[in-house]
């Protein structure tokens, strides 16, 4: 796989398809990976694939200006459907380059929890794409229609248990935003948390403010987060990011019948509406 | 820094019988940025305005509050008094004291202090008010007349006589709407056709006039001033420019169709104008039952007609016109009293509605003017009329009074004597209810004069004994029960409203009450506005009203129209949402929710990177400020003047007296 | 027990402070505004804890006002539009329904209890709705209690 992956990015950079492709090198260990910029046709070896490349590298396609390729999972694609929803980036600008995708595991070798329940090994749009030797049936999910279970426990609670579960995980949060940079919906060039007048969300770490940001953080990407689980990963503190985007997905497919990322002619939910969208709740 | 100065009306006693306003004024001392305060009897009257515009001066006062009644009322007074006193007139908020709290609650203590965090909350928003400087836009000098009865006839002869065009928009072949039916009317018995008719000629023959019969509205985009009204001009076959209403065709039509002009108690063809005095005199093809549309047969209108006039391949044709200001002049149609048991569920042929009736008398009419019963011809001479039938009736009805009935009745019972000297009228009422010039009189004649019979009581059941409708009924006043054999039975069935009504409310977006009746902006000041600013109403779509009532609202209603369209310009709402492209990141979520198509993308060069990007840019004159962009934008770099972020926060926090720091 | 009033305003009322919750109402100013003024014509008596917060329409009403009054100490949000289809833009309330459909299951899911946040459809001839919705809403809300979310003790637990 490798081989032909190299082989792609070569094609691409020799034809001047792009100037530059961004995909995963080792890193100097050699047990983990990091995003690599080639920008010639002889820095393609540094190109690698494994399980551990588990870093969303559509994160850098707004920055990287001209034509792009870029190496992307299933899930990565995805995001880059939601970029283009978003006007952030044209597609004509962009190759991707698709990789069939085996389980990604994370640094303990564990295989990631998304990628357990992943219905996307084959990425949903691609201009190359590079197949696995494991045939995609038999990576398909065993666990597909477990997705929510991750939510299962939470939900099970009495509403004054999730507030003493999630204020013991806010209060930990020391706003660092890691998970707002490493987000590739979050791409707003000043953040809400930014604004000062007036001040929606209290600046240093509090638990009243840090409680805003993770509500506003979950609400701001309702709709739109594609769950590449990266906030999740890099959170200092270990704060479940995850349990909310996954909630807030959930919802969104149960009412509105969406599921973000597959579909870039789509509108995203929260920007589009249906006359008999459910109002249950509204006296 | 905002020096505001806050100042609480007693409204008489309205407000101040609930709410203690001197304690309101002192509290309000107290709070950030309030430099004065205080109350007064009438703050709306000119010593209350006069007193304002004094403490401005005096106190070097930079923000108002005025904590009185609705915005809705008096916004406008006092920010045109702010504006008198030199401050821009966005420098103003309105407490609402009186119908959101002293008319609501009983309380004393708590009204006042439902008051003081009342007026906290408007000092919180006034202190951050920007200043805002109205903006125009260009006027379209057309009026929109939806609905060609007797209301939009009359609307359409005063725009046109204020010199303005106007386009009426009739879902029937003919304009005359419900009037044209009536035989004559009351007080004065006029003949309607005799003074609706030249009316009817008038609209034809006006230039500023455009009538576009056998047509519905059907959608409405854009604001006051710039209206864009699609037109459906339905298909009628026959081509208005070159027919010249001879007649030749419908004289030839094999088809003959129960004519609902004439209630189904005459007959129309196939090919008809539905009544002789149709403005415009031109038929229409009923495709339901033509034989050439459906079997392909007949054709003989084409044959004969002798300026090729008919034209089968007619299509249905969707337009789009600019209007200024619209008119709503849709009518009424009349409640189906079949739900009704004890009238015969609508079974009985002689029982029928005061409409059958007019058309009976009419001697133009189905029977030329004899009173017969349906069920075999034969002249009715005992008539009974039976008041109120599904008015005041909330069970099964309307619960409201539909007003004309009792004076119809009266006039149709004077009439039947007319007709024959030897008919007996008998009437059967809940209460007479003629307030109107000489309307009283008029039923006092009816009884007196003309010996109908007047029966204070209900009707328990109509039912048929050998071959008769029997009435059966008391009479309250004399507390005796009554039987009476009759030939027919007229029902003065209640005026409702049209069962489309909704659907254009929703259009227009005006609001209906309860019973599907289009809601005035005010029930007193502001009978004939709606509180979409440019739409009009007039006539029974508005409440049930006689012909001189909807003649008074359709005249008043075209000096509002014209009085709109008296302006070169209108000035728009400043209140309307802005971009910080500094901020904008150029998702275009506002883009996608902005109803009016106000938001659009342009390419900007970024100030710190020197790269081209793109941002959402709002056009003024599109937004209408209703701030769903500014919900949609997650950065927040959409924000909406009079509602900023910054005041609605201000708001919220003034309502929490939060102690220590943000955490 | 907590009270939102001002000391100074405490003193006004001769009764003790008890406890009783405040209640933010965002109402669009076409229907439900014009609803509850019309209550207020009609003379319609509801309790006193609901102030109003008049915006232009319901979709002027971000979902993070209602979690910004929450976070301040409210005790509940009601947030009040038009009915389907009668939006005075057309389409505002069709987005507020999405926002808060979603945002109320965040609330929900992030331990915040149901009782405090409510929606209504009061158009601007339904004084009487008005006047039924506050009531209710008051009722509910105050089965919740005051808001404690970020009290002193809480944190101190926490």
């Amino acid at each position: 796989m490798v081989e032909q992956l190299r082989q792609k990015a070569k094609e691409l950079l020799k034809n001047k398809e792009v100037e530059v492709i961004i995909g995963y090198q080792k890193s100097n260990n050699n047990s983990f990976t990091t995003p690599c910029f080639i920008e010639s046709e002889d820095g393609v070896d540094r190109l690698t694939w494994d399980e551990h490349c588990v870093y969303n590298l559509s994160l850098y396609l707004k920055e990287v200006k001209g034509k792009v390729g870029v190496v992307a999972k299933g899930c990565d694609v995805k995001s880059i459907v939601a970029l283009m929803q978003e006007n952030q980036i044209e597609r004509d600008r962009v190759k991707i380059i698709g990789l069939e995708c085996q389980m990604q595991v994370d640094e303990k070798g564990q295989v990631l929890e998304k990628c357990r329940t992943c219905q996307v090994h084959i990425p949903g749009m691609y201009d190359e794409l590079v197949r696995s030797k494991t045939s995609a049936s038999k990576i398909e999910s065993k666990e597909s229609d477990k997705e929510y279970s991750v939510l299962e426990e939470l939900e099970a609670k009495s509403t004054s248990e999730r507030w003493q579960f999630w204020q013991r995980q806010f209060e930990k949060c020391i706003r660092c935003y890691a998970c707002r940079q490493v987000c590739p919906l979050c791409y707003c060039s000043e953040c809400i948390t930014e604004k000062s007048v007036p001040q929606w969300i209290f600046p240093s770490p509090s638990l009243k403010g840090n409680t805003t940001w993770n509500i506003v953080r979950a609400f701001h990407l309702a709709g739109r987060c594609i769950d590449c689980g990266e906030c999740e990963r890099v959170c200092p503190v270990n704060i479940p990011l995850r349990r909310l985007n996954k909630k807030m997905e959930k919802e969104i497919q149960t009412m509105f019948n969406y599921v973000p990322g597959l579909d870039s002619k789509k509108k995203p939910p929260l920007v589009d509406f249906r006359v008999d969208d459910p109002q249950e709740f509204i006296r | 820094m905002a020096r505001i100065g806050v100042f609480v009306c007693h409204c008489g006693t309205n407000i101040s019988a609930t709410v203690d306003v001197k304690k309101v004024a002192e509290i309000a001392k107290g709070f950030p940025g309030v430099k004065f305060t205080t109350d007064y009897r009438y703050m709306c009257s000119e010593p209350g305005q006069d007193l304002i515009q004094k403490m401005v001066k005096e106190h070097n006062l930079t923000r108002i509050v005025v904590a009185a009644c609705s915005p809705s009322l008096h916004e406008k007074t006092f920010r045109t008094c702010t504006q008198n006193a030199g401050l821009n007139p966005y420098f103003f908020e309105m407490a609402n004291i009186r119908e959101q709290c002293s008319w609501v609650h009983d309380d004393r203590e708590e009204a006042t202090l439902k008051a003081i965090d009342i007026v906290k909350l408007a000092a919180a928003k006034v202190g951050k008010n920007n200043p805002l400087q109205t903006t125009f836009i260009p006027v379209e000098k057309r009026v929109l007349i939806i609905g060609g009865g007797i209301s939009g006839i009359q609307a359409a002869i005063d725009v046109a006589f204020n010199g303005f065009e106007t386009v009426i928009v009739e879902r029937e072949p003919s304009i005359g709407g419900r009037m044209a039916m009536f035989d004559k009317t009351f007080p004065t018995l006029d003949c309607a056709a005799c003074i609706l008719t030249p009316k009817m000629v008038e609209v034809n023959q006006s230039d500023l006039i455009k009538l576009y019969t056998y047509s519905e509205v059907e959608e409405v985009s854009g604001y006051v001033g710039n209206f864009k009204v699609k037109i459906r001009r339905k298909a009628r076959l026959v081509d208005e420019n070159k027919c010249n209403g001879c007649g030749t065709c419908w004289q030839r039509c094999p088809v003959r169709l129960p004519s609902e002009f004439d209630m189904n108690l005459g007959k129309r063809k196939a090919i008809y104008v539905p009544f002789p005095q149709a403005v415009p005199n031109v038929p229409v093809i009923d495709q339901e039952h033509c034989l050439y549309i459906n079997k392909k047969k007949c054709g003989i209108c084409k044959k004969v007609c002798p300026f090729e006039a008919i034209d089968y391949e007619q299509k249905d044709e969707v337009i789009e016109e600019k209007f200024g200001a619209i008119i709503v002049a849709t009518g009424f149609t009349m409640f189906d009293h079949s739900i009704y048991g004890e009238y015969g569920y609508g079974k009985y042929k002689n029982v029928t509605t005061g409409l059958h009736f007019e058309r009976m008398l009419n001697s133009s009419g189905p029977t030329g003017g004899k009173i017969v019963r349906p069920s075999d011809g034969k002249e009715a001479k005992k008539v009974v009329f039976i008041q109120c039938v599904g008015s005041r009736d909330e069970a099964r009805g309307m619960p409201y009074c539909s007003r004309l009935c009792c004076m119809y009745t009266a006039k149709q019972a004077l009439l039947l004597k007319e007709h024959n000297p030897e008919a007996e009228a008998y009437v059967f009422y809940i209460d007479i209810r003629a307030a109107g010039k000489n309307y009283e009189e008029f039923v006092e004649r009816v009884q007196d004069e003309y010996g109908a019979t007047y029966l204070r009581g209900r009707v328990s059941k109509i039912f048929q004994r050998n071959g008769r409708l029997m009435v059966r009924g008391c009479d309250t006043l004399s507390g005796t029960q009554i039987e009476i054999d009759a030939d027919l039975v007229v029902l003065a069935t209640a005026l409702i409203a049209r069962p489309d009504a909704i659907k254009l409310a929703q259009m227009l977006h005006i609001p209906y009450d309860q019973n599907r009746l289009f809601t005035e902006a005010h029930p007193k000041l502001a009978p004939v506005e709606t509180v979409t600013t440019g739409v009009f109403l007039t006539g029974a779509c508005q409440s049930p009203k006689d012909i001189p009532d909807t003649v008074a609202t359709a005249s008043a209603a075209s000096v509002k129209a014209c009085g709109l369209l008296s302006h070169e310009k209108l000035p728009i709402d400043p209140q309307i949402a802005r971009v910080d492209v500094e901020i904008c990141s150029g998702c275009l979520a506002c883009q996608e929710v902005c109803p009016f198509g106000a938001i659009e993308k342009e390419e900007i060069v970024d100030r710190v990177t020197q790269q081209k990007r793109w941002v959402a840019k709002i056009a003024p004159s599109l937004c209408n400020g209703c701030g769903a962009c500014n919900t949609a934008c997650r950065p927040g770099a959409i924000d909406l003047d009079g509602f900023t972020e910054e005041q609605i926060f201000g708001q919220i926090e003034s309502l929490t007296a939060d102690k220590g720091d943000e955490r | 027990m907590k009270d939102n009033r001002s000391i100074k305003e405490r003193d006004l009322g001769s009764k003790p402070a008890r406890e009783k919750v405040k209640i933010a109402a965002f109402l669009c100013k076409w229907c439900s505004y014009a609803g509850a003024d019309l209550a207020g014509g009609s003379r319609k008596k509801y309790p006193p804890n609901v102030i109003v917060i008049r915006t232009p329409c319901s979709a002027r009403t971000n979902p993070l006002f209602v979690w910004k009054s929450l976070e301040k100490g409210l005790d509940g949000v009601l947030v009040s539009g038009c009915h389907p289809g009668e939006c005075h833009y057309s389409e505002g309330n069709y987005h507020t329904r999405r926002n808060f459909a979603v945002f109320r299951k965040l609330l929900e899911y992030i331990g915040i209890e149901p009782e405090r946040f409510h929606m209504s459809w009061v158009s601007a001839a339904e004084g009487d709705k008005w006047a039924e919705v506050v009531k209710d809403v008051v009722k509910v809300v105050e089965s919740a209690g005051p808001n404690t979310y970020f009290s002193k003790k809480k944190e101190d637990n926490g």
